[in-house]
């Protein structure tokens, strides 16, 4: 009962302004909560629903009433407004009477504006008697205004349309715009916060609110758009805000890529849903799969345990090593022809990456012109020579390349000792082909995959890491893991009969996600490890498992809005036909900006004109005035004197204060306030000329102050506002 | 600028002269305050504001904090008229056995006459220390104060009248509270300021200390005293002499109005309080060499005149705070209205 009655008394004394404050905070977070699900008129209406709880709480929060009453009150509140809404939705009169239009508005308004006002009071009340629940508030409107935000997460810069949309529309960014709501949301909800409290926990919350903003400046990039969440490094693809413009992927890169296509026990896929890049495609191109293979690494040499990225340089020298900072061409790509078609692409990289990627087999890379680089990492073009050829027209290729000496093909045929992989392999064959396709590599490699997609169960949990040989223990155990265990499993077994293979490493995403687009957003979950085999005439040919079973849950496809959206920044187009108001009123404005612009410079003049006059009237009028009056005038023109200097009364200061303030300097201004009280307040005392008070202080006033300081307080027109 | 003063009964000299005489009188009993106490002069700038106002004065201080000293000093600066039998100084220790015969007098019988007659108490002096003044009953309170308002005692029906240099300074301690009497609020409101001592600086402490072996009375001694006709020319002076401009009544009035429309306030200051500023106000001009009451005066004046007349809301609420709050307005506003035509 004691602390309720001194947080009244507390809430008494609530200057103005501070409850202007949270109305404000107040009738934005009702706005932004309800905007998004009720019409205009159901927005206003709890807008003022919010302004009227918190004038409320404010008469509720110092008066007499205990809490647990107004708590009761709102409630019941809550229910009437229910039950209001209830009556008049139903109301066939209300709708005769008035329209079903305006009828649902007034039903809507009728439950809004209450129960907005019911709740606001009640948060507000609460907050003024009991300190603690101030948090609460705050986190209640923080989080009612971060509920409009909430669409934007996953990098969905689309989103919310209503705020999106027209920044789009008028050229601008619209994150921007969403970082800067959520910022003066949380900006507003800390001042009331802080206002909330006495002298002493503010201390502590502003002790705790700098804490949380400098954890949010250490961690936070502040200049520029917020980039797009973390999804993680994905299979060592992208680098964490990491710059590798060199051709050759650094040492310490590889390392950590090698170190990435590791087997893991748990797969973390944070972020997954945020976008990564954007690919545009110049030319129709359907794979033969379904599926879209980016690749951007490659992984052949065996080091005793897995497959790791090449030390030699005569190998998967297909495999792009840096980005292009002019166009090149990649050793050893396949040439397109009767097996493949020549594919173009655009890759608009939104994360950072490592190397760059492209569809299935590069040719040629590219630079391109960043159209947006605060959205865009990085822009480059891509040649592919995409496969056309099916598995018929791949059944009698060979495998390997005649060009490779005996040593690559030794190299890409290099796997486990270990027997059981042959054992396997064999068995494969001989179970799935019939014996006439038994010694076409492309018949036995596809065997393999299909084992494997059809025994494997995805999941991007297992418990493989551990083993000295994990894709042994993934293959020849549970066969339940992620991508690189297949992948690894598939290679190893293909090598074990002769079929040189590899693992590649990209992004994999399904052509239905194209949705008839141009276009395609890669996410972190797209990333992907496959194997891959090499076939004499059509190079490396991407030969994937697909599980049937997955432990994991499907994930929903990219927002093709947003997907079409960043394609069209890519293509450097707006996605809306540009909004007219705006440049009609920008030429409107320029149209007459050289009027304004006259009317303005001719207005200021003459202020500045009218001040000169005004402040030299007020420096000579002493010279000529009443004897009566030339106490004051003098003074006043003392005082315009000092404030050419910057020397100016404080509010509340009395005038002999202010004359003892500055007596060391200028002890006339003490001799001459007195005369002018003097005269002022009644005196019957026949006064000092103050005129000769007056040249003193200016002598006082010279020593004191340095001549360009005077000179220039004298020529600025308008000091003798300052005056008081 | 110099109009004609009224002419004055008993004395017609020129203005300038009489207001000399007065500020003369001030500045003596200031100076031997001074030589008696070290680094109170804010204090004794009130009190002797407070003796030419012919107000009380009420101090709130500590034990050893010089009260004493201050009041037995301004007692013994006036000089008693030859003949009178009223002493200059008194002081009064109040306990909670006093009972009011004690301090007004009582009537005996005259065993030479067979009459009764009535024996003068310590209230019979110029200047009477009342010290802890909180300790008494109310009924030698009420005594107390009937004496200082009406400046008359009444005994057995009858009425003594106290001599017109009848001042009162009154001491409180505001910790040591168990089982005193606190003043009622009616009470206080008869004291022209309510003093509240700080302690005083370490330089001022070192120079009470290196005064040994003299003490404060005989420091005070050798210095000029004021006779009590002095005095009260000195008051009728400032009533007469001393110009209290419509606007600064004007904003005195607006002062305790608003004050009293103050909502962390449950009571303002009474129009008693408007009518017993203006004698203090003067003087204070007086003793700053002016014929006239400036804001400055208002400004100083404020707190110890208001700040005891006013009874707060919450136990915890600044008076001193609110009061220079609605004083910096008021000071505002005269400063404005000063350049004005």
């Amino acid at each position: 009962m004691r602390a309720d009655r001194a947080s009244r008394d507390e809430s008494t004394t609530e200057p103005v302004w501070t409850t202007a404050l949270r109305a404000l905070v107040h009738v934005a977070a009702a706005a932004a909560f309800v905007g998004p699900t009720a019409t205009v008129s159901g927005t206003v209406a709890s807008s003022v629903g919010a302004l009227a709880g918190v004038l409320v709480a404010r008469k509720l929060a110092s008066g007499p009433l205990r809490l647990p009453i107004v708590l009761a009150l709102a409630a019941t509140g809550l229910a009437l407004a229910a039950g209001l809404h209830g009556v008049l939705s139903d109301a066939a009169w209300l709708a005769r009477l008035t329209g079903p239009a305006l009828a649902l508005r007034i039903a809507e308004a009728s439950l809004l504006l209450p129960a907005t006002t019911a709740v606001c009071a009640a948060l507000r009340v609460s907050s003024a008697r009991v300190p603690v629940v101030g948090v609460i508030e705050t986190v209640a409107l923080v989080g009612a205004t971060s509920s409009l935000l909430a669409a934007h997460r996953g990098g969905a810069i689309h989103r919310p349309f209503a705020i999106a949309d027209p920044i789009r529309t008028a050229g601008g960014d619209p994150t921007f715009a969403i970082v800067l709501i959520g910022a003066i949301a949380v900006a507003l909800s800390v001042l009331a916060l802080v206002t909330e409290q006495r002298a002493g926990r503010a201390l502590l919350h502003l002790g705790a609110i700098g804490a949380l903003l400098a954890s949010i400046v250490g961690t936070t990039r502040l200049l520029g758009p917020p980039s797009p969440p973390p999804s993680g490094e994905g299979l060592g693809l992208r680098g964490q805000g990491r710059e590798s413009d060199a051709r050759e992927g650094s040492d310490a890169d590889r390392e950590r890529e090698q170190e990435d296509l590791a087997f893991r026990d748990e797969y973390r896929n944070e972020g997954a849903q945020a976008p990564v890049a954007v690919v545009l495609f110049h030319d129709e191109y359907e794979p033969p799969s379904g599926i879209y293979y980016f690749r951007q690494g490659a992984f052949s040499e065996y080091n005793g345990v897995r497959l790791v990225r090449t030390s030699r340089a005569d190998v998967d020298q297909d495999v792009a090593s840096g980005f292009p900072v002019r166009p090149y061409e990649l050793r050893a790509a396949p040439a397109s022809g009767a097996w493949r078609a020549q594919v173009r692409t655009t890759v608009g990289l939104l994360a950072d990456h490592l190397r760059p990627f492209g569809l299935e087999a590069p040719v040629r890379l590219e630079p391109a012109r960043n159209p947006d680089p605060r959205r865009f990492e990085r822009v480059y073009r891509v040649h592919s020579a995409a496969l056309l050829a099916d598995a018929t027209a791949l059944l009698d290729a060979p495998a390997g390349s005649s060009d490779w000496s005996d040593a690559i093909r030794r190299y890409y045929l290099e796997g486990p000792a270990d027997p059981r992989y042959r054992e396997l392999a064999e068995r494969i064959v001989r179970e799935k082909l019939p014996a006439s396709l038994r010694d076409r590599p492309f018949a036995r490699a596809v065997a393999i995959t299909s084992y494997l997609s059809e025994h494997g169960t995805y999941s991007l949990r297992s418990r493989h890491a551990g083993a000295p040989d994990p894709t042994a223990h993934f293959l020849f155990g549970d066969l339940t893991g992620y991508c690189v265990h297949f992948a690894h499993a598939a290679v190893f077994l293909m090598r074990s009969l002769g079929i040189p293979a590899r693992v590649a490493t990209g992004y994999a995403v399904a052509e239905e996600v194209r949705a008839g687009g141009s276009a395609v957003l890669l996410r972190g979950r797209d990333s992907h490890a496959w194997p891959e085999v090499h076939f004499e005439g059509a190079g490396w040919v991407v030969l994937d498992v697909q599980p049937r079973t997955a432990l994991d849950g499907g994930a929903a496809p990219p927002d093709p809005e947003l997907q079409r959206m960043l394609a069209d920044l890519l293509r450097d187009e707006r996605p809306l036909p540009p909004d007219p108001t705006w440049p009609a009123i920008a030429r409107r404005l320029r149209r007459s900006a050289g009027g304004i612009a006259r009317a303005t410079t001719a207005a200021v003049a003459l202020a500045l004109v009218a001040m000169a006059l005004v402040k030299a009237w007020r420096r000579l009028a002493p010279h000529w005035c009443a004897p009566a009056s030339r106490p004051r005038l003098v003074y006043r023109a003392a005082l315009d004197a000092l404030s050419d200097v910057g020397w100016r009364r404080a509010r509340g200061e009395t005038r002999e204060a202010f004359a003892q303030r500055l007596a060391t300097q200028l002890p006339a201004l003490v001799a001459l306030t007195r005369v002018h009280l003097a005269a002022a307040f009644g005196s019957r005392v026949a006064p000092n000329d103050p005129r000769t008070l007056w040249r003193a202080l200016r002598a006082q006033l010279r020593a004191a102050v340095p001549w360009w300081r005077r000179w220039l307080g004298t020529l600025l027109p308008w000091t003798f506002l300052r005056t008081r | 600028m110099t109009e004609p003063s009224p002419p004055l009964a008993h004395d017609a000299q020129p203005v300038e002269a009489l207001l000399q005489a007065a500020r003369d009188v001030a500045e003596r009993l200031q100076r031997r305050l001074q030589a008696a106490i070290v680094g109170r002069d804010a204090v004794i700038e009130l009190v002797v504001v407070a003796l030419l106002a012919d107000g009380h004065v009420l101090l709130e201080d500590y034990p050893g904090s010089g009260k004493t000293t201050l009041a037995r000093v301004l007692g013994e600066s006036i000089e008693p008229e030859p003949g009178s039998s009223v002493a200059p100084f008194r002081r009064i220790q109040f306990t909670p056995d006093l009972v009011p015969s004690d301090i007004t007098g009582t009537t005996v019988l005259d065993l030479a006459t067979h009459a009764l007659v009535f024996r003068r108490g310590p209230l019979f002096a110029h200047v009477v220390l009342a010290d802890e003044i909180n300790r008494t009953s109310p009924k030698v309170q009420s005594a107390l104060l009937e004496a200082m308002a009406e400046k008359q005692v009444t005994v057995d029906e009858q009425t003594h009248a106290l001599d017109e240099l009848f001042h009162v300074i009154a001491t409180q301690n505001p910790l040591d509270v168990a089982g005193t009497y606190p003043l009622p609020s009616p009470q206080l409101d008869r004291f022209l300021f309510k003093i509240v001592m700080e302690p005083i600086g370490r330089e001022d402490e070192l120079r009470v200390v290196s005064r040994y072996p003299a003490t404060s009375l005989e420091l005070a001694a050798g210095l000029g005293r004021v006779r009590r006709a002095e005095l009260l020319q000195a008051r009728a002076t400032l009533r007469e002499h001393v110009v209290v401009a419509p606007v600064i009544r004007e904003s005195l009035v607006d002062l305790v109005r608003a004050l009293r429309a103050d909502a962390r306030l449950l009571r303002g200051p009474s129009t008693r309080a408007l009518v017993v500023a203006l004698p203090a106000l003067a003087a204070r001009a007086l003793l700053h060499g002016r014929d006239f009451v400036a804001p400055e005066d208002v400004v100083a004046l404020a707190r110890p005149l208001l700040a005891h007349r006013l009874e707060p809301a919450t136990a915890d609420a600044d008076l001193g705070a609110i009061v220079g709050e609605h004083v910096a307005r008021a000071a505002e506003g005269l400063a404005r209205h000063s350049l004005r035509p």
